[in-house]
């Protein structure tokens, strides 16, 4: 009897030490934030850029001393670009690593997969996915960073209907980015008085689009609007100037990179797309508030890779920025607090436009953050 | 109007037929002396095609430097697949080899993801991109050196099997290994030309077609599917089988395309596949075996 009490007050206090050993060790432990990017398969440059822009601050900010004292300590994973493969290493981050905060995904279709689990842990996640899906319905601590579609959507038509092209063409891809863009574009339309005089979708591997812009030559639009990413626009605009077509092209944001400059060259003179005001910092008025932000990070950016920075690392750039002003602000860790603190950013000053968040809204940018672009002499121009 | 469609839809089957063919051909080929599905074959493509991106495209080297090492590559990457797989099949049962093709395929995937990156890349078109138009129909010159080259390789080929000692030696091999060493063809060596002019005819799939279709890392597994599915419905091992199926599977997608909705390309495709190989497993042309591919060919060791 004595031995059993003996060792049970022996694992009592043992234990009891061992819990406020563990939290005093709070204080120094490192700020754990979880990072599912896309790291392998056709969207890596993506997830790359994105990473070495974490990366990147996440040097700055420990040299530093760190947020409240506190390392940054960043987990990746790679989602491979796959919504379920997503979903499993967000799990992960979520239950093996116990990680403080989210910032990813990167593709559309990942984040409508992992928005259920993320949800449900509470834990507060910036998405950088453009998708609108990722904010609506609105949850409780999910935010998204770039603009997204409705936005995007928005200030094109806005831009058709002052060039008085009314009558326009849609074709989009069929995956969880074409979709997106395809909803919203018919969901606007009307509203904004532009017609839609045709509408199909066409599969991402497709390699031969002459048919089906042979079938857009024929309609009656004045104008054709291209919702797609990655390897698409490439194809599109070449295709285009291939079968002859002389209305305007506009593309979506997915079209604002090197990459696809160089695959359209000359056949993509006078393209349209619309975004963020990241690609073309040039253009900017010295006095847009944006403009010192980009510079910065293009030059810090091509100094360490030698390389451009592209629209991704642009985006996770904001995203760590605005979490590590949270969590300072918050002073905690706790979801929750940092949340209010997210939701309480005004007017931040970020690389893809002025993000202010509210309690009723996670997305954080308007139609100010778009811009149009036209290719002009083999680059990005803003056209207005 | 309906004319232009047509005269679209002729232009659109024979370009992307003409690159179905070169890795349906290749599939076929290796298949016909090997017995083996190389499931590796779009990573010909997609080498040659990557490879001329960046000498041509990129670093600005004159294109037949690009051409000549992109070839070079490939074919070395063929000879190495060829050891790779004989060394294990003489082991392992088909399947397994089969299996082994797909990893080989995987891992070259994401090397070339390594050592280029994951963009998509392109070079320009050999003759420019001005269209050539037949009525109200256009057609890029590019597509013309895609079906030119395709015709002129898959003919080499058949030339090249039917009246050459070393193609006729290969004939011999696939018919029966054993008769053929007894007659003093060198089996391996017939074997591995027989992955090198696969490879070749990848490779040149590869130069071709990125002026119209770009390239990135993974592109190659989707065109061996492709590839397979056309060799499949052919007749796997009949190289004009092979041409016969990749023209059809092009022939409707593209018919699919123009008519109806692009969405929906893949439906009536792979609809057609299953009935013929219903009713003809064979294949369309005949393949090897009697009978099409039985489990017991795959899993025999």
């Amino acid at each position: 009897m004595k031995s059993k009490r003996i060792l049970g007050a022996l694992v009592a206090t043992s234990t009891a030490a061992m819990i406020a050993a563990s939290a005093a060790a709070q204080d120094g432990d490192p700020i754990k934030l979880g990072a599912p990017l896309i790291l392998s398969g056709p969207g890596a440059f993506a997830g790359e850029a994105s990473k070495r822009t974490l990366d990147m601050l996440v040097e700055d900010v420990n040299a530093g001393g760190g947020i409240d004292g506190r390392p940054v300590e960043m987990i990746y994973y790679d989602t491979e670009g796959k919504p379920d493969v997503a979903v499993r290493v967000v799990n992960r981050l979520l239950k093996s690593d116990a990680v403080h905060a989210v910032l990813g995904p990167i593709a559309s279709w990942e984040a409508v997969a992992v928005k259920q689990a993320l949800d449900r842990a509470g834990v507060p996640t910036l998405m950088l996915s453009a998708t609108r899906a990722s904010v609506d319905p609105q949850t409780d601590c999910m935010f998204k960073l770039p603009a997204d579609d409705a936005i995007v959507v928005a200030r094109i038509y806005e831009y058709l209907n002052a060039q008085g092209w009314t009558k326009i063409a849609v074709i989009s891809s069929q995956d969880g980015f074409g979709d997106g863009g395809h909803r919203e574009l018919v969901r606007q339309a009307e509203a904004a008085g532009i017609e839609i005089a045709f509408d199909e979708q066409f599969s991402m591997e497709e390699t031969d689009l002459a048919p089906l812009l042979n079938k857009v030559k024929r309609s009656d639009a004045q104008a054709v609007v291209n919702w797609s990413s990655s390897r698409a626009p490439v194809i599109v605009t070449n295709t285009y100037r291939q079968v002859g077509m002389e209305i305007p092209l506009v593309h979506s944001h997915a079209a604002l990179s090197p990459a696809v400059l160089n695959g359209t060259g000359e056949n993509g003179e006078g393209m349209y797309a619309a975004g963020a005001k990241f690609e073309a910092v040039d253009n900017l008025s010295d006095d847009d508030p944006q403009k010192p932000v980009i510079l910065e990070y293009r030059k810090a950016y091509e100094a360490v890779f030698g390389e451009a920075p592209n629209q991704f690392g642009a985006g996770a750039y904001d995203a760590f920025k605005i979490l590590s002003a949270a969590i300072d602000a918050a002073d905690s860790l706790d979801p929750a607090a940092v949340c209010s603190a997210i939701e309480a950013t005004d007017g931040y000053v970020g690389l893809g436009g002025i993000y202010s968040y509210a309690e009723d809204d996670h997305a954080g940018l308007g139609t100010d953050s778009v811009v149009v672009y036209t290719v002009s002499g083999g680059s990005w121009q803003i056209v207005e | 109007m309906i004319l232009v469609d047509l005269i679209q839809i002729v232009m659109t089957t024979l370009t992307v037929g003409s690159m179905y063919a070169l890795v349906a051909v290749g599939v076929s080929l290796i298949y016909n002396a090997t017995g083996v599905i190389n499931f590796a074959q779009g990573e010909f493509v997609m080498l040659s095609g990557m490879t001329v991106a960046s000498l041509y495209g990129n670093m600005g080297w004159p294109l037949p430097a690009a051409i000549a090492v992109a070839l070079a590559i490939v074919v070395i990457y063929a000879a190495f697949l060829m050891l790779i797989t004989t060394a294990f099949a003489a082991r392992i049962s088909l399947i397994g080899v089969l299996i082994i093709t797909i990893g080989a395929s995987i891992a070259t995937q994401g090397t070339a993801a390594r050592i280029w990156d994951s963009d998509t890349h392109r070079f320009p078109p050999f003759s420019g991109d001005a269209p050539i138009r037949i009525l109200d129909a256009t057609i890029t010159p590019q597509a013309l050196w895609i079906i030119v080259v395709s015709t002129v390789c898959v003919a080499g080929l058949i030339w090249f099997m039917r009246s050459t000692i070393a193609g006729k030696a290969m004939r011999a091999c696939a018919l029966d290994p054993a008769a053929a060493t007894m007659v003093g063809i060198p089996v391996r060596s017939t074997i591995l030309l027989s992955f090198m002019l696969s490879g070749l005819l990848g490779a040149a799939g590869g130069i071709v077609t990125t002026p119209l279709t770009t390239i990135d890392a993974n592109g190659g597994m989707l065109l061996a599917i492709k590839g397979f599915t056309a060799a499949m419905l052919g007749g796997m091992g009949s190289i004009p089988g092979a041409l016969l199926g990749a023209l059809l599977i092009a022939l409707v997608e593209t018919t699919t395309v123009t008519f109806a909705s692009g969405a929906y390309k893949e439906l009536p495709t792979f609809t057609i596949i299953i009935l013929v190989l219903l009713f003809l497993p064979r294949g369309l042309v005949g393949g090897r075996h009697e009978t099409g591919l039985h489990h017991d060919d795959l899993t025999r060791t």
